[in-house]
């Protein structure tokens, strides 16, 4: 109960649909519309849990938030773990390859979009609990 | 993490010439012009320093003891196939210099020759290479353009279909108590119809990429026991959910394959997805990595429904998928296969099967090791 997640992705649909499996399962939600926004959020708040989206302003601005997140100038927040979605890529092998290759740390976690739902509130309890 | 790199040798000719007077000569002249010049006397020292410093010209004498400058030239097209060669031909017929021009050398000089002679014929390599990394970029930029064109339209098709059915999961998943019979009903099917069209789009647009011939990445190289251990890592849920063991047996040490990483997953990704999803409850799949020769084996067999012998034949085409009583329940596109034989030919390979229907079904791919740099 009561445990922070902050959703960033471009797609409002996305957003909506999140919010709403999200809540209904009781936790706090947040969102942010774009890679920008979500690094502006963190820096008032501490969400337990990241969920991001690979393309958003561009191809790659999640996996830069990512690695903003685990490495960036605030060390506070290298710690909240992160849960990436995307429908670009079904195979996450293939997705973490581009990742690497372009010199990245890959993220905690991935999913594709649409959700599997039973899938995603179960990765989601294994990080933050509840 | 890369050893510090000399800068590129822009201007840097590797004179190789057993004729001391020619090496002076040359070096005399070509420094003159402005020109970094390097001299062996030797075919295997030229070679050697070749490797390291990777000059964009070779200027070497057809006729010297130990390696001749033909096989110079046949080592060097396998060292740096971009090397512009120029060969000096001292016992001059047209001849030789027709065979090494053959045998890949760019243009020959023959012996005896004057400074300016030498220098036209050294400036003209130098235009040549110049031209040819020319073309080499834009074929990259091109190739890169067509990459980021693919990934928008997949991007573009996906992302409301899986909105679409994302809301659909939604509904059903917070509010399906709630609704008529009926409207569960509908809502079900239309989740199923927006998950074919999403695996339609997942499956077809790799193949377009191929198709435009930029999938695979030219030149790259890549460990495929590594591929192979992440793929087998990410099917590892979807093979607990079938209830299907999955084994992997790598053999260590083997040299990098042809291929980028980005490819060779998802013809890995296709083959053990496959293997899973047409198994039975119970059954195993069975990856294994292993060397045959210069060549790096995987071999992906199940436990599953195999093939009926009528249908093997076409099993690598485009939108065929096998008819049988056993698969009738379960999604496809019919293009994974036709994906994984494009990428295994694509990279100098090969892909077969073996199978018998009611047994299960046995691949095989075959992947030429990368040159070694």
């Amino acid at each position: 109960m009561g445990r922070k997640i902050l959703v960033i992705d471009d797609d409002a649909d996305f957003l909506a649909s999140v919010t709403t499996v999200l809540e209904a399962a009781h936790y706090e939600v947040a969102t942010a519309r774009s890679a920008k926004e979500g690094l502006e959020a963190l820096k008032g708040s501490r969400p337990d849990l990241i969920i991001l989206d690979v393309m958003m302003e561009h191809e790659w601005a999640g996996y830069e938030l990512n690695q903003a997140v685990k490495f960036g100038a605030d060390e506070s927040t290298s710690t909240i773990p992160i849960l990436m979605v995307s429908s670009i890529q079904t195979d996450p092998a293939t997705l973490f390859y581009r990742a690497t290759e372009a010199g990245m740390v890959t993220p905690d976690s991935y999913l594709t979009k649409p959700l599997d739902i039973p899938v995603f509130l179960a990765r989601v309890r294994s990080f933050v609990g509840g | 993490m890369s050893v510090s790199e000399e800068p590129k040798p822009a201007r840097l000719v590797v004179v190789i010439d057993d004729d001391e007077v020619m090496r002076l000569s040359c070096k005399e002249i070509l420094r003159k012009s402005g020109y970094e010049v390097e001299c062996f006397e030797n075919g295997q020292a030229g070679i050697e320093r070749i490797r390291e410093r990777r000059p964009p010209l070779l200027l070497v004498d057809l006729k010297m003891p130990g390696l001749d400058g033909f096989q110079v030239i046949e080592i060097c097209r396998k060292l740096d196939p971009e090397l512009v060669i120029v060969v000096i031909t001292g016992y001059a017929t047209i001849g030789t210099a027709v065979d090494a021009m053959k045998a890949g050398a760019y243009d020959f000089l023959p012996k005896p020759f004057t400074p300016d002679e030498l220098r036209l014929i050294i400036a003209r390599g130098f235009e040549r290479r110049r031209l040819m990394d020319e073309a080499r970029a834009l074929r990259r930029e091109k190739e890169d353009a067509e990459r980021r064109f693919v990934s928008f339209v997949a991007h573009q098709l996906k992302s409301p279909l899986a909105a679409i059915k994302q809301y659909l999961d939604v509904l059903l998943f917070t509010m399906g108590d709630s609704l008529p019979e009926k409207a569960k009903l509908w809502v079900g099917r239309c989740q199923v119809r927006a998950s074919d069209m999403l695996e339609l789009i997942s499956d077809w647009l790799p193949l377009a990429r191929l198709e435009r011939g930029a999938l695979c990445q030219a030149g790259a190289a890549s460990e495929l026991g590594e591929v192979v251990k992440q793929v087998v890592r990410d099917h590892e849920h979807a093979a607990e959910a079938a209830r299907v063991a999955l084994e992997l047996r790598l053999e260590e040490g083997l040299p990098p394959v042809v291929g980028d990483g980005l490819a060779l997953a998802m013809l890995c990704g296709n083959l053990v997805g496959n293997a899973i999803k047409y198994n039975r409850e119970g059954g195993r799949v069975s990856v294994e990595l292993a060397r045959a020769g210069e060549r790096a084996v995987l071999s992906v067999r199940d436990t599953g429904l195999g093939i009926p012998e009528a249908q093997v034949g076409r099993l690598f085409t485009e939108f065929f998928r096998v008819s049988s009583e056993a698969t009738k329940e379960i999604a496809g596109s019919g293009l994974g296969l036709a994906i994984c034989r494009k990428i295994a030919s694509e990279l100098g390979g090969e892909i077969s099967v073996e199978s018998v229907e009611g047994v299960g079904s046995s691949f095989r791919v075959e992947l030429p090791f990368a040159p070694s740099p």
